[in-house]
């Protein structure tokens, strides 16, 4: 291990309680700076594997270490602490759209504020200032102040983006960000993670159904099938061979 | 295409779709509940046929058409009515109201806590099916009852109507205050989770915010039920000065001007709360 290691994880196995393995002998390490992406068919455990590091769900076995921390061991105080250093973006946003986008991106900071001081709103002038500055840099100057529910979906994308920001985060999970839309806002969105990436040296791990996308954005790809690791390389040693691997089918059967 | 939809026509001959004894395709599956449910309904109609066809005693001989015809004829006129009088309704209305608005607002502050606690996505789920229990129960017993019992302790009088209207809305809104949170989605709870807000920062923060308009319009309409109740609780358990009271008196001293200026009273107070509530529910939806 060395000290651009952000994440460690050995060995992970995660049994559903209905007896589904969803993972076993999970193995990888994410370094600074680096855009990892996590492809595989559906169920094949990639969300689940997302949701064990930031232990929303718990691995049955192996550990994760998170900036040498072990997750699994870790009590509630020091989740908290893990879950506070590690921004999270999902497919369906997960916005409250009734509130507006500077409110929800500020929900990213709750973890550092009092139960009394997060009811009643108050929130720093430092952290507003922040989080209108994130809005800024993503374009969405002009929405700070509009209700997410009148968003259109990149836009509602780029507030959870902005959410994951504003936690200052080591590192960042993304749970398939480009699944609910189009190519073009697809494409703002991995321009945005790529960029957060390269800029601030925070490591990405994408969950991703598009296996071209996967290919031009990614330093390196991770092929999960049933729950097992059966490739990691660069998307250069990604042949049409180990994608028809992965996924249990010839690649002409797949579309690009 | 043109193979894909001559595969599919070749396949609606190999395919058996049942049919009904009409000839036509079946739709649905029907299974015994739906039986269950034919059965039932039978049941209810005929037994509704049976009760008013033999058992009730319409007691005809008592109708008097001159005491109808006096009622039809006095009933609209309200210039029999002195102005005190009229005066002394209203207030008696504005008492009748306050006691709904009382009811529900005090049911309302006593359930928020309470729903929290009984929604599964919120409490454990041993506590929420407590809470569950315990409140499907209180609700089974309607408003009226509560109040009677309350009587005992309270005697004729307006804390046992306040106390047991309370009683029934705080059952009420439990079990609406509780859906309302477990219907927001699940996602932005599990968002403000993964960044290390703790479930009261999650209460407050998504949970509240989504469900608030919902919770609003729960408000509203207990308001509504609660002066419906407010009306026919006064004769009931003696609440001097409400509306029903006073409405109650007049019938008895066949006065029926007065009587039906107070109807009209209460028509126009729970016409006035059903436009509020549905302007409220327009604008809920966003």
């Amino acid at each position: 291990m060395t000290e651009q290691t952000v994440l460690r994880v050995e060995n992970v196995d995660k049994i559903y309680k209905n007896g589904v393995k969803a993972l076993s002998g999970v193995s990888f390490n994410v370094d600074n700076g680096e855009f990892v992406s996590v492809i595989g068919p559906s169920g094949s455990g990639k969300s689940t594997l997302l949701r064990c590091i930031n232990r929303m769900i718990d691995a049955s076995k192996g550990d994760i270490y998170f900036i040498g921390q072990s997750v699994n061991k870790a009590d509630k105080h020091q989740i908290k602490e893990i879950r506070k250093n590690i921004g999270m973006i999902f497919q369906h946003y997960n916005l409250v759209y009734r509130l507006n986008a500077l409110e929800n991106v500020l929900h990213g900071k709750l973890g550092s504020y009092s139960t009394v001081q997060s009811a009643l709103g108050l929130y720093t002038a430092k952290d507003v200032e922040k989080a209108i500055e994130i809005l800024h840099m993503l374009g969405l100057e002009e929405r700070v102040y509009e209700q997410c529910s009148n968003l259109s979906g990149g836009q509602k994308q780029r507030v959870g983006i902005a959410r994951a920001l504003i936690q200052g985060p080591k590192m960042i999970l993304c749970d398939e960000p480009i699944a609910s839309l189009d190519p073009q806002a697809s494409k703002v969105i991995m321009e945005y993670l790529y960029d957060i990436t390269r800029t601030f040296g925070i490591p990405c791990l994408v969950n991703l159904h598009q296996v071209e996308v996967a290919k031009s954005y990614s330093d390196r790809i991770i092929g999960l099938r049933n729950g097992e690791i059966v490739f990691s390389g660069k998307p250069g040693e990604l042949t049409a061979d180990m994608i028809s691997h992965i996924y249990g089918v010839s690649s002409e059967e797949l579309i690009s | 295409m043109n193979t894909y939809s001559e595969s599919l026509q070749l396949n609606v001959g190999e395919i058996k779709i049942k049919k009904t004894k009409l000839g036509r395709y079946k739709l649905k599956k029907r299974d015994s509940k739906d039986k269950l449910v034919m059965v039932v309904i039978a049941a209810m109609f005929f037994s509704l046929i049976y009760y008013l066809g033999f058992e009730v005693d319409y007691k005809w001989d008592m109708f008097s058409p001159h005491i109808a015809k006096k009622i039809v004829m006095d009933f609209f006129r309200f210039d029999l009515v002195p102005a005190d009088e009229k005066l002394g309704m209203l207030s008696r209305l504005t008492n009748t109201v306050l006691l709904g608005l009382l009811t529900t607002l005090l049911g309302a502050a006593v359930s928020f806590p309470l729903g929290l606690l009984a929604a599964n996505n919120i409490s454990s789920n041993k506590i929420s099916t407590f809470v569950n229990a315990i409140v499907s129960f209180l609700r089974a017993v309607p408003t009226i009852v509560w109040v009677l019992i309350f009587v005992a302790g309270y005697g004729l009088s307006a804390t046992t109507a306040i106390v047991g209207m309370t009683f029934h809305t705080i059952a009420f809104f439990v079990k609406s205050f509780s859906e309302s949170f477990e219907e927001v989605d699940p996602g932005a709870i599990e968002a403000l989770k993964a960044s290390g807000a703790s479930m009261p920062q999650i209460i407050f923060g998504a949970i509240v915010p989504s469900a608030y308009t919902k919770l609003i319009s729960w408000i509203a309409m207990r308001t509504e039920i609660n002066f419906a109740v407010a009306v026919v609780i006064g004769p009931a358990v003696g609440v001097p000065g409400t509306i029903g009271t006073a409405i109650n008196v007049y019938s008895g001293h066949a006065n029926y001007s007065a009587m039906g200026f107070g109807v009209m009273c209460v028509f126009l107070i729970a016409l006035a709360f059903e436009l509020i509530i549905t302007r409220i529910k327009q604008t809920q939806i966003i």
